[in-house]
């Protein structure tokens, strides 16, 4: 009986005050929508980030001299490294038709054999995000014995690096900014709701009702806003993102339980932004 | 069943209630007079644990405002009721929904509900409008659905804090009678009031407060200085 009220209760909220309870939902949704967007710009761009930085790899020329076996111990050897992802063996000859396919010119031709020694490609863990770590890497591989040499875009790796992590912090700080923006307009949204019914809260408190029994229909009625705000804003993003597919060669890249979370952050904001606006107006 | 002992309050710097003695026994009828301002709100906020003193100690059935955790004041105010000049009434429920609504946030049964709804429409005279909206009604019989919405709960006080304010001498007088017949089934009555001609045809234990103290008066001074 109770909880059916609290529920009822909740539910009339929307026929009582049909324009400031449509307001929150579309605040609850704008605000979600603009956070979504956000959420999947910095997405979209880390994960263009990690595509890039994975191609970025270490070439480690070999002697020419070590035989089949020595050449599979020495990728072994290689592959032990945690900095390491994957360890490759290209011959002379692949090592002749990348640069051929690259440079278009025949090398063979002009020098009257294969000047290209055999080499490993060493391609690094997306974790590791340090040039120190990487610098240190080249300097370990260098010294192993039937390594001769060992090349890298070391200026490519600083600028990547240095760009990724002015980004992230950007990125970082617009973040914080937006969800504060989230929560006080929603907040703010369903407060003003609240502060239109404050009589009822009075007549609560005046009949002795539990604070319990005072904030369950609001935060009843928090929560189905905050649901539906965030339906919106999934239905919207699924929507934008679906067009820019169709009419770009662009396929966004989505965070793990994206729509889930939305809904869930939802929900959240109506459950915390009605219980505390709630709490405003009872004063034991 | 009530009883404030040596109770002293002050707001903003000023002594609203002085060392203020109180005994109000089950059943009574009890005015309350003086001026505006004099504090007999503040002295009905004390008994609603509203308000708590600075010094004394509030008493009220098995509760004491020197003990009472949070928890408890709601089951107190079921047993106190409390009315305003203001009527406090849900503009968009008929009047049984006003009145069960204090029953329904206390978490009764439909059948209880509309039994004692029915009845306490019946004892304020407004069983035949139950269905009507507040804007349809007069203001003694909004003020009316305000009283049954009170005493719907059973209270074992009903403290009416200046009830005829807002309403015209015949609807006054229609309250009082209300007032009345709540008290003789039982329901101790603190009515706070400068209407002191209203209350001339309804002798009662009166009390004055004036400059934070609380005096009471017999039937005599109360005719000698209101006249």
């Amino acid at each position: 009986m109770r909880l059916w009220f609290i529920i009822k209760e909740g539910l009339n909220g929307f026929k009582r005050a049909p324009l400031a309870t449509l307001i929150t939902i579309l605040t609850v949704a704008l605000t979600l929508i603009l956070l979504s967007i956000f959420i999947l710009i910095i997405t979209n761009l880390s994960s263009a980030f990690q595509k890039t930085y994975h191609q970025v790899q270490l070439e480690v020329f070999i002697s020419p001299a070590l035989t089949t076996e020595q050449q599979q111990q020495l990728v072994q050897q290689i592959q032990q490294y945690p900095e390491v992802a994957t360890v490759t063996y290209i011959s002379p000859q692949t090592a002749l038709k990348k640069f051929q396919a690259t440079f278009g010119s025949d090398l063979i031709g002009v020098l009257d054999e294969n000047p290209l020694p055999p080499s490993l490609e060493v391609t690094l863990k997306p974790d590791v995000k340090h040039l120190e770590a990487i610098d240190r890497l080249a300097n370990v591989l260098s010294t192993l014995p039937g390594v001769d040499n060992v090349f890298y875009q070391r200026e490519v790796i600083h600028f990547l690096l240095y760009y990724y992590r002015i980004g992230l912090l950007i990125s970082a700080v617009i973040g914080v900014v937006f969800i504060v923006i989230t929560v006080i307009l929603i907040f703010n949204t369903i407060r003003l709701t609240i502060h239109g019914r404050r009589t009822i809260i009075e007549i609560m408190q005046l009949v002795g009702a539990t604070n319990f029994f005072i904030k369950g229909p609001f935060v009843v009625e928090g929560i189905i806003q905050g649901f539906l705000g965030s339906l919106l804003a999934c239905g919207f993003v699924w929507g934008l993102t679906t067009i820019i597919t169709h009419i770009s060669p662009i396929t966004p890249v989505f965070p793990p339980y994206f729509y889930a979370g939305i809904i869930g952050g939802g929900i959240l904001l109506g459950f915390i932004g009605s219980y505390f606006s709630v709490n405003r107006y009872l004063k034991l | 069943m009530i009883e404030l002992f040596n109770v002293t309050v002050s707001i903003a710097n000023r002594t609203i209630l002085d060392n203020i003695h109180l005994r109000i026994d089950k059943g009574e009828f009890v005015y309350l007079i003086g001026r505006t301002g004099a504090g007999k709100t503040t002295l009905l906020r004390l008994i609603h644990m509203d308000l708590f003193p600075d010094s004394g100690n509030v008493v009220v059935d098995r509760f004491s405002s020197s003990s009472i955790k949070k928890r408890d004041i709601p089951l107190l105010r079921r047993k106190v009721a409390v009315i305003f000049q203001d009527f406090k009434l849900l503009p968009d429920r008929n009047v049984f929904d006003n009145v069960a609504f204090a029953l329904r946030v206390v978490g009764a049964n439909s059948r209880e509900i509309k039994s004692k709804v029915l009845t306490v429409l019946s004892n304020v005279g407004l069983h035949h409008k139950r269905y009507h909206m507040p804007h349809q009604l007069s203001g003694g019989e909004q003020q009316r659905v305000v009283i049954a919405r009170a005493l719907v709960n059973e209270p074992f006080i009903l403290l009416a804090d200046e009830p005829t304010g807002n309403l015209d001498p015949q609807a006054s007088q229609e309250i009082l009678d209300v007032l009345e017949h709540i008290n003789r089934s039982g329901t101790a009555v603190l009515m706070a009031t400068h209407n002191y001609e209203l209350i001339r045809n309804y002798p009662h234990r009166t009390l004055v407060l004036e400059n934070g103290r609380l005096q009471e008066i017999s039937r005599d001074q109360f005719l000698k200085n209101t006249n």
